[in-house]
């Protein structure tokens, strides 16, 4: 198994077609890269988030 | 006995319906209104008409249905009728089908009734016009007992109207396609039996599912969870 | 007997149980998140650099493979989600209702991707971003059926009542997918005429096959990952107030 593309530039223009294809791996990694960091995001901001509710309700009592 | 309940649940709606005329007026004069805008928006061209007559009347007449539904249950729910209607010991499923049956009479046919209109409006020979007619009565009575479910789904939602198309829209595609291509059939003077037999095998599916769902989903909005 | 069934079915709400659910999602976690990065990697290396281009669609065809694995988990998605609705509604898993909030949008999204990719594979191999097809309307059809169950999902105040409301719309969604794409695939062959037809491609080669498999794992896993993840996340905020995610909260790290 060898690349198929003889060079960088040939890579990047995918034959003419490059604008469609980069196009469409950047919408779509773009979109469940966005969607991932939100999923691993969330559990940590929601857990500092609970922290403080309960560190403020306790100094309430 | 328990087909007294469905049956006086059935009167009561017509009587009701009746008394409320901007019920189940609206909707035929919104469909009216979709039918006039289509020759000023796209061509008052015969020809052109008629070609897409049988899909602009279906579309019309499936807004409408649309339309008309979100009042099914909202009405009950609000006075506490469909708490009551929970707790007969008649079968939940059987009283819903005489609600949508009741209101269909009001709206589905009435726009079926309406359709041969809509159809000299938009050019269509009168040799369609009976197949239009009877495509309309299947297909609104199915497309009625699908957005039952919907509407018995957002019942108790504030707005929940702008709901049910959205919840309900892709299972009345089938609907439409086979309606639409009975019209179009017609009009090229092609049988049209095996579409009409179709729309009727959705209807008896529909007959037999869709009350049972729309019962489940009135359960659930009436408990709270 | 009846006893023992009773505490066979006792065992299994437990082991079914939100809490029971979130340790064992934490254990699964890393077995298919690891594998979904190193299976991507690999794929998009492949499939980009080294599998040959095709003769008749030059290198355009590569967007198939995030496409073809997109419209797959688009359907499993909603299959997925039509399960924990028979479950949430039958014997009332609260843990189902959870992980399709958590799924909904996974699946959405992916269906909404397998529509982009489509189109702009479809630019420059047969000369439109759009064309009314069978697959593709169906797909289309299916981002709507998606949008529903969501839309009901957030619609009520009482999440689990709109968790129970979407269950039951993604069952009879389900139950109507297979009648609406024989509908659309039905339409489509009455309006051939003029319109050309999307063929079924030839049998791919390995060359091309393989790098679409390594996707095609790759992104599953990465779905099950994000279902995972965000499923853990549902559980957690649906049961905050209970003891053990209060301890959870208070541990100094995971």
């Amino acid at each position: 198994m060898s690349f198929y593309f003889s060079s960088w530039a040939d890579f990047f223009a995918m034959g003419g077609h490059g604008l469609y294809v980069w196009l469409a791996y950047g919408v779509f990694f773009g979109a469940l890269g966005v969607l991932t960091w939100r999923s691993v995001q969330a559990p940590k901001s929601w857990r500092r988030e609970q922290q403080l509710l309960l560190k403020r309700q306790r100094q309430h009592q | 006995m328990m087909l007294q309940a469905a049956f006086q649940v059935f009167k009561r709606d017509l009587r009701l319906g009746w008394r409320q005329s901007g019920e189940w007026l609206n909707p035929l004069i919104f469909f009216l209104m979709v039918i006039t805008l289509v020759p000023l928006a796209i061509s008052p061209d015969p020809a052109r008409l008629r070609e897409l007559a049988g899909g602009i009347i279906w579309i019309a007449a499936l807004l409408a249905v649309l339309l008309a539904m979100d009042g099914l249950f909202r009405s009950d729910f609000d006075d506490g009728t469909l708490e009551q209607l929970l707790l007969t010991p008649a079968p939940l499923p059987l009283l819903v089908l005489a609600k949508v049956l009741a209101h269909w009479l009001q709206t589905g046919v009435a726009l079926a009734l309406l359709a041969p209109l809509a159809g000299v409006l938009l050019n269509l020979p009168s040799s369609v016009l009976v197949v239009l007619v009877m495509s309309l009565l299947l297909g609104t009575l199915t497309l009625s007992l699908i957005s039952a479910i919907g509407a018995a789904l957002t019942v108790g939602l504030r707005r929940g109207g702008v709901l049910v198309p959205l919840i309900t829209l892709p299972m009345h595609i089938p609907v439409l396609i086979f309606a639409t291509a009975s019209v179009q059939a017609s009009l090229s003077g092609l049988p049209v039996t095996g579409y009409l037999a179709l729309l009727g095998a959705f209807l008896i599916l529909a007959l037999c599912l869709a009350p049972l769902a729309a019962a489940a989903a009135l359960r659930l909005a009436v408990s709270g969870t | 007997m009846i006893d023992w069934l009773r505490r066979l079915w006792a065992a299994f709400e437990r082991t079914v149980s939100p809490r029971h659910f979130y340790q064992l999602s934490g254990r699964w976690l890393p077995w298919f998140a690891w594998p979904a990065a190193l299976l991507i990697s690999v794929g998009l290396v492949w499939g980009l650099g080294i599998a040959p281009a095709d003769y008749q669609q030059g290198n355009s065809y590569r967007i198939i493979f995030i496409h073809v694995p997109a419209a797959s988990l688009a359907m499993g998605g909603y299959l997925l989600l039509a399960i924990c609705g028979a479950i949430t509604l039958i014997w009332r898993v609260k843990t189902a209702e959870m992980v399709a909030k958590a799924a909904a949008p996974v699946g959405a999204l992916f269906c909404l991707m397998a529509l982009i990719t489509g189109s702009l594979w479809g630019k420059p191999t047969w000369g439109t971003y759009w064309v009314w097809d069978a697959r593709l309307t169906s797909m289309l059809i299916l981002l709507f059926l998606y949008l529903g169950v969501m839309a009901l999902q957030n619609a009520f105040e009482e999440v689990s009542q709109g968790s129970k409301a979407a269950a039951l719309l993604a069952v009879v969604g389900v139950v109507n997918l297979p009648i609406i794409k024989y509908s659309v695939e039905w339409w489509n062959t009455l309006h051939q005429g003029s319109t050309f037809r999307i063929t079924e491609r030839p049998t791919m080669p390995p060359e091309m096959y393989l790098p679409l498999l390594v996707m095609f794992l790759g992104l599953y896993a990465l779905f099950a990952s994000l279902i995972l993840l965000r499923s853990r996340q549902e559980i957690l905020q649906r049961e905050r107030r209970s003891q053990w995610v209060r301890q959870l909260i208070e541990e100094p790290n995971q």
